[in-house]
């Protein structure tokens, strides 16, 4: 498209004060002082055309205002000074400020100085500011206003001046409230300073920011309309306003991307507030906008967020410190009209414009062609205020009419308790929870509801104490299932509670953590094997005894190298004709492959925290029941492992253990989304 | 004459005068929900001088400063908020009450004039935190007139905070 525009003669005035402007300059003029004439032509032109006219004299005083020469005795600005700047220059601090009330800059609000005084440690000479108008004085007056810097003790000289209408003591921590007044000041200004009669919001604003020692650098255009608001833009970014949003900057690689998307124009609309950075364990910045955000990281790159996709991303799933990380892609529509981001967490969250809905989504995952969402799995959270109430919540799903036996094992401690789960599932009991000094008024209560006839106690006196024993003895029958060490008590459970016959599969971990057995024994469970402990590189005589009694045609052992050595893998091979190892060192990518080992057909899946056992250890029988293998999570991740073996599985049932506290919200809203069956798109 | 005001007193030489003003008003204090106002304490600000102060004065002297004349003398005794007490910029105790020619000097000035001398002093004094600032209107007097402002500032007293 083209125009043209007629073109427009000079005004007399504009004439006048041209003409006037070239004698004030002089002839032959440099590059620079051309510039500086223009600035000063157009400045007066703006601010007072007729009495610069009249008197031409005044063009500088037009500008600048009142005694801008040198010997007028005042300081000088430091935007005339300090390379366009409107801050303090280097060697320089905040000194202290006045107001100068009904200032026309500042819309009618006090207009403030800054006063820039010589840190006591740097040098400045005194001398006049070469500035077109602004000749004032630079490092001449040694004076300070005082309310700023407090600590710095002494008076220096004041090396220039900066203009703020924001309040001093918000603009600087430094600064004090007092306020000191000097109304006679109005008229002092600078050519490097905006048209003060004519202020607008992105004016002010680039002023208060510090004109081209802002963050936005030098100004490369002029401000315009645009549709709706104004804008401006700089080296280093743009601003925009509307009279109701007020100034608002983008800054960098998100203003290009904003500039890109269409500007004020784009589905964003306009800024809401300044691009600012993100808190420090998420490096990045995010800048708002009427109707979404741009997100900013060196590792995610540059993308937005908007509409529906924008309101669940901030306001229901955390933003960009929340759990989904930043986005790592923009919005984007599907065939049937959908929109869809994908964020660093490897979750996206999917937007259905005609209804509203949205719908979160693992990033890989597909959408349904046939504009339905992806099913999603029966999810329960079963958990009590803490570990003791949690067994007893598991306990009342799994037993709502009760159960002929209990397990109880000491809640503060696993090493006893470690292989009973098997045990437990087998016998179709819960496991319950208890202090070892005596037995927990909940979970009594817990052992009366259910109507147990037989309780067996995993471990010693020293795991759970006599006074237990008489306690739970009030129940039913009471069995103590306990050896020397947690070893002997894992070959007790076997014998007694698991493959008192022998077992053709035998579970095979260390003694010296719990997340392998606690995964292990719902697999061990659905093939009614036991699970034996080894003690670090060796494979201790109890449990090479208990091997020779089951005579396994195969081992399992559970976990990687630093959880069972080689050396005691190898020892293990004399005992069976197969052995092979599950899992790596992670527990959690254990936890993962153990679930595996349950059916590929299983429909269910029980999750529990991989920082403590008493969960876990809880949720074995429940496993069991269900045909479930257990898998691990971190209080507020899923680790990866797991997420895909969540993704790849499709569980139609999820089944978390354990409040908030030991498995976070954010995990939970993950759970909940992971579609059952893969989608068609 | 005497004046008093805030806990601040002053008994005038003759050929002198004075006056308080106070920040009277909070400034104005843009937020982004809109225009509110924050609390600023109301502090006095003393002038005190041996010629007719004009009635439009900036708080060190602005207006003032601009009228005297070589014999003529300006004092501005101004009062600082409560959380400057104890700063290192107010360390120093108590109002200079005897000056010297050699106090003042030319470069001294929040505006430097041609003939003029100044002087600026923090300091705390009862308990509250102050800045006395000192004109004289030509150097070539200071001796005189610093015996002048000292004999001023010999009669200024300040209390507790009323």
């Amino acid at each position: 498209m083209t125009s043209t525009t007629a073109p427009v003669r000079p005004s007399l005035p504009e004439r006048m004060v041209e003409r006037a402007a070239t004698w004030l300059a002089g002839e032959g003029l440099s590059r620079r002082r051309f510039l500086s004439r223009a600035a000063i032509v157009g400045s007066a032109l703006a601010v007072e055309p007729w009495g610069f006219v009249l008197r031409p004299g005044t063009a500088y005083a037009s500008v600048c205002g009142e005694a801008a020469s040198c010997s007028g005795g005042w300081t000088a600005f430091c935007c005339t000074i300090n390379d366009g700047a409107n801050t303090c220059p280097p060697g320089s601090f905040v000194a202290g400020w006045w107001k100068i009330d009904d200032s026309a800059f500042c819309m009618g609000d006090a207009r403030y100085i800054i006063d820039c005084n010589r840190t006591p440690s740097a040098t400045c000479s005194c001398t006049c500011a070469d500035g077109a108008c602004d000749q004032r004085r630079v490092c001449c007056n040694v004076f300070r206003y005082g309310q700023c810097n407090q600590h710095i003790r002494g008076v220096t000289e004041v090396v220039c001046r900066v203009v703020l209408c924001t309040p001093p003591w918000e603009w600087d921590e430094s600064c004090t409230t007092t306020v000191r007044t000097d109304n006679r000041t109005l008229t002092h200004w600078a050519s490097c300073l905006p048209d003060r009669e004519h202020p607008t919001a992105i004016s002010i604003r680039y002023v208060d920011l510090g004109l081209a020692g802002s963050v936005l650098g030098r100004q490369t255009a002029e401000e315009r309309d645009v549709e709706g608001g104004r804008l401006a833009t700089y080296q280093h970014g743009m601003m925009l306003s509307t009279t109701t949003l007020g100034a608002h900057y983008v800054l960098g690689e998100s203003a290009e991307h904003y500039d890109e998307l269409g500007r004020e124009r784009s589905v964003l609309g306009f800024p809401t507030a300044d691009q600012r950075s993100l808190p420090e364990d998420t490096p990045g910045s995010v800048a708002a906008f009427e109707r979404g955000a741009i997100w900013a990281s060196a590792d995610t790159g540059v993308y937005e967020t908007s509409g529906g996709i924008h309101v669940r991303y901030v306001e229901e799933e955390g933003g960009g410190t929340g759990w989904m990380g930043l986005p790592v892609t923009g919005v984007r529509t599907v065939l049937d009209g959908r929109q869809r981001s994908d964020f660093a967490g490897g979750w996206s969250i999917a937007y259905r414009p005609s209804d509203g809905g949205s719908r979160l989504l693992p990033a890989d995952e597909p959408l349904p062609m046939d504009g339905s969402w992806p099913p999603r799995p029966a999810f329960a959270r079963i958990a009590g205020a803490e570990r003791i109430a949690t067994a007893i919540a598991i306990s009342r799903v799994l037993h709502p009419d009760g159960a002929p036996v209990a397990f109880l094992a000491r809640a503060d401690g696993f090493a006893d308790a470690l292989t009973g789960g098997v045990a437990a599932a087998l016998a179709g009991a819960p496991v319950l929870l208890t202090p070892t000094a005596e037995l927990a008024a909940a979970t009594a209560d817990e052992l009366t509801r259910l109507g147990v006839r037989r309780v067996v106690l995993l471990g010693g006196e020293g795991a759970l104490s006599r006074r237990v024993a008489d306690a739970a003895a009030r129940h039913g029958r009471v069995e103590r299932w306990s050896g020397p060490d947690r070893v002997a008590t894992a070959t007790e459970i076997s014998r007694r509670g698991v493959a008192p016959d022998g077992a053709p599969v035998v579970f095979v971990t260390d003694g010296g953590a719990f997340a392998e057995a606690l995964v292990a024994a719902p697999v061990a469970a659905s093939r009614r094997s036991p699970i034996l402990l080894t003690a670090g590189d060796r494979v201790p005589n109890e449990t090479r005894t208990e091997l020779a009694r089951l005579q396994p045609e195969e081992i399992v052992v559970v976990g990687g190298p630093k959880v069972v050595p080689a050396s005691a893998y190898d020892e293990l091979e004399a005992y069976a004709p197969r052995i092979r190892r599950v899992g790596t060192d992670d527990r959690y990518t254990t936890s993962a492959a153990m679930a595996a080992e349950v059916s590929e057909q299983a429909g269910s899946v029980v999750v529990a925290t991989g920082r403590d056992f008493p969960d876990g250890l809880a949720a074995g029988p429940l496993a069991a029941a269900r045909g479930a293998g257990i898998v691990l999570v971190q209080p507020h991740d899923i680790p990866r492992t797991v997420h895909n073996l969540l993704r790849r599985r499709g569980f139609g049932e999820v089944t978390l253990i354990g409040g908030t506290g030991a498995v976070d919200a954010t995990v939970e809203r993950r759970l909940r989304h992971y579609p059952v069956e893969d989608g068609l798109l | 004459m005497r004046l008093s005001s805030h806990g601040l007193s002053a008994v005038l030489p003759s050929g002198w005068e004075g006056a308080f003003t106070t920040a009277r008003e909070a400034p104005a204090v843009r937020t982004a929900a809109g225009v509110t106002t924050r609390a600023v304490p109301s502090l006095p600000t003393l002038h005190l001088a041996n010629f007719a102060l004009p009635p439009d004065r900036g708080d060190f002297g602005s207006g003032a400063v601009d009228v005297m004349g070589a014999r003529h003398a300006f004092v501005s005794v101004l009062e600082y908020g409560p959380e400057c007490v104890g700063t290192a910029l107010f360390s120093e105790a108590g109002l200079p009450r005897h000056l010297t020619a050699g106090d003042f000097s030319p470069r001294a000035l929040q505006r430097t004039r041609s003939g003029q001398a100044g002087l600026q002093v923090f300091f705390t004094e009862a308990g509250r935190a102050f800045c006395l600032y000192v004109v004289l209107g030509h150097r070539g007097n200071a001796a005189t007139l610093a015996g002048e402002v000292s004999r001023t500032l010999a009669n200024v007293t300040i209390g507790p905070a009323a």
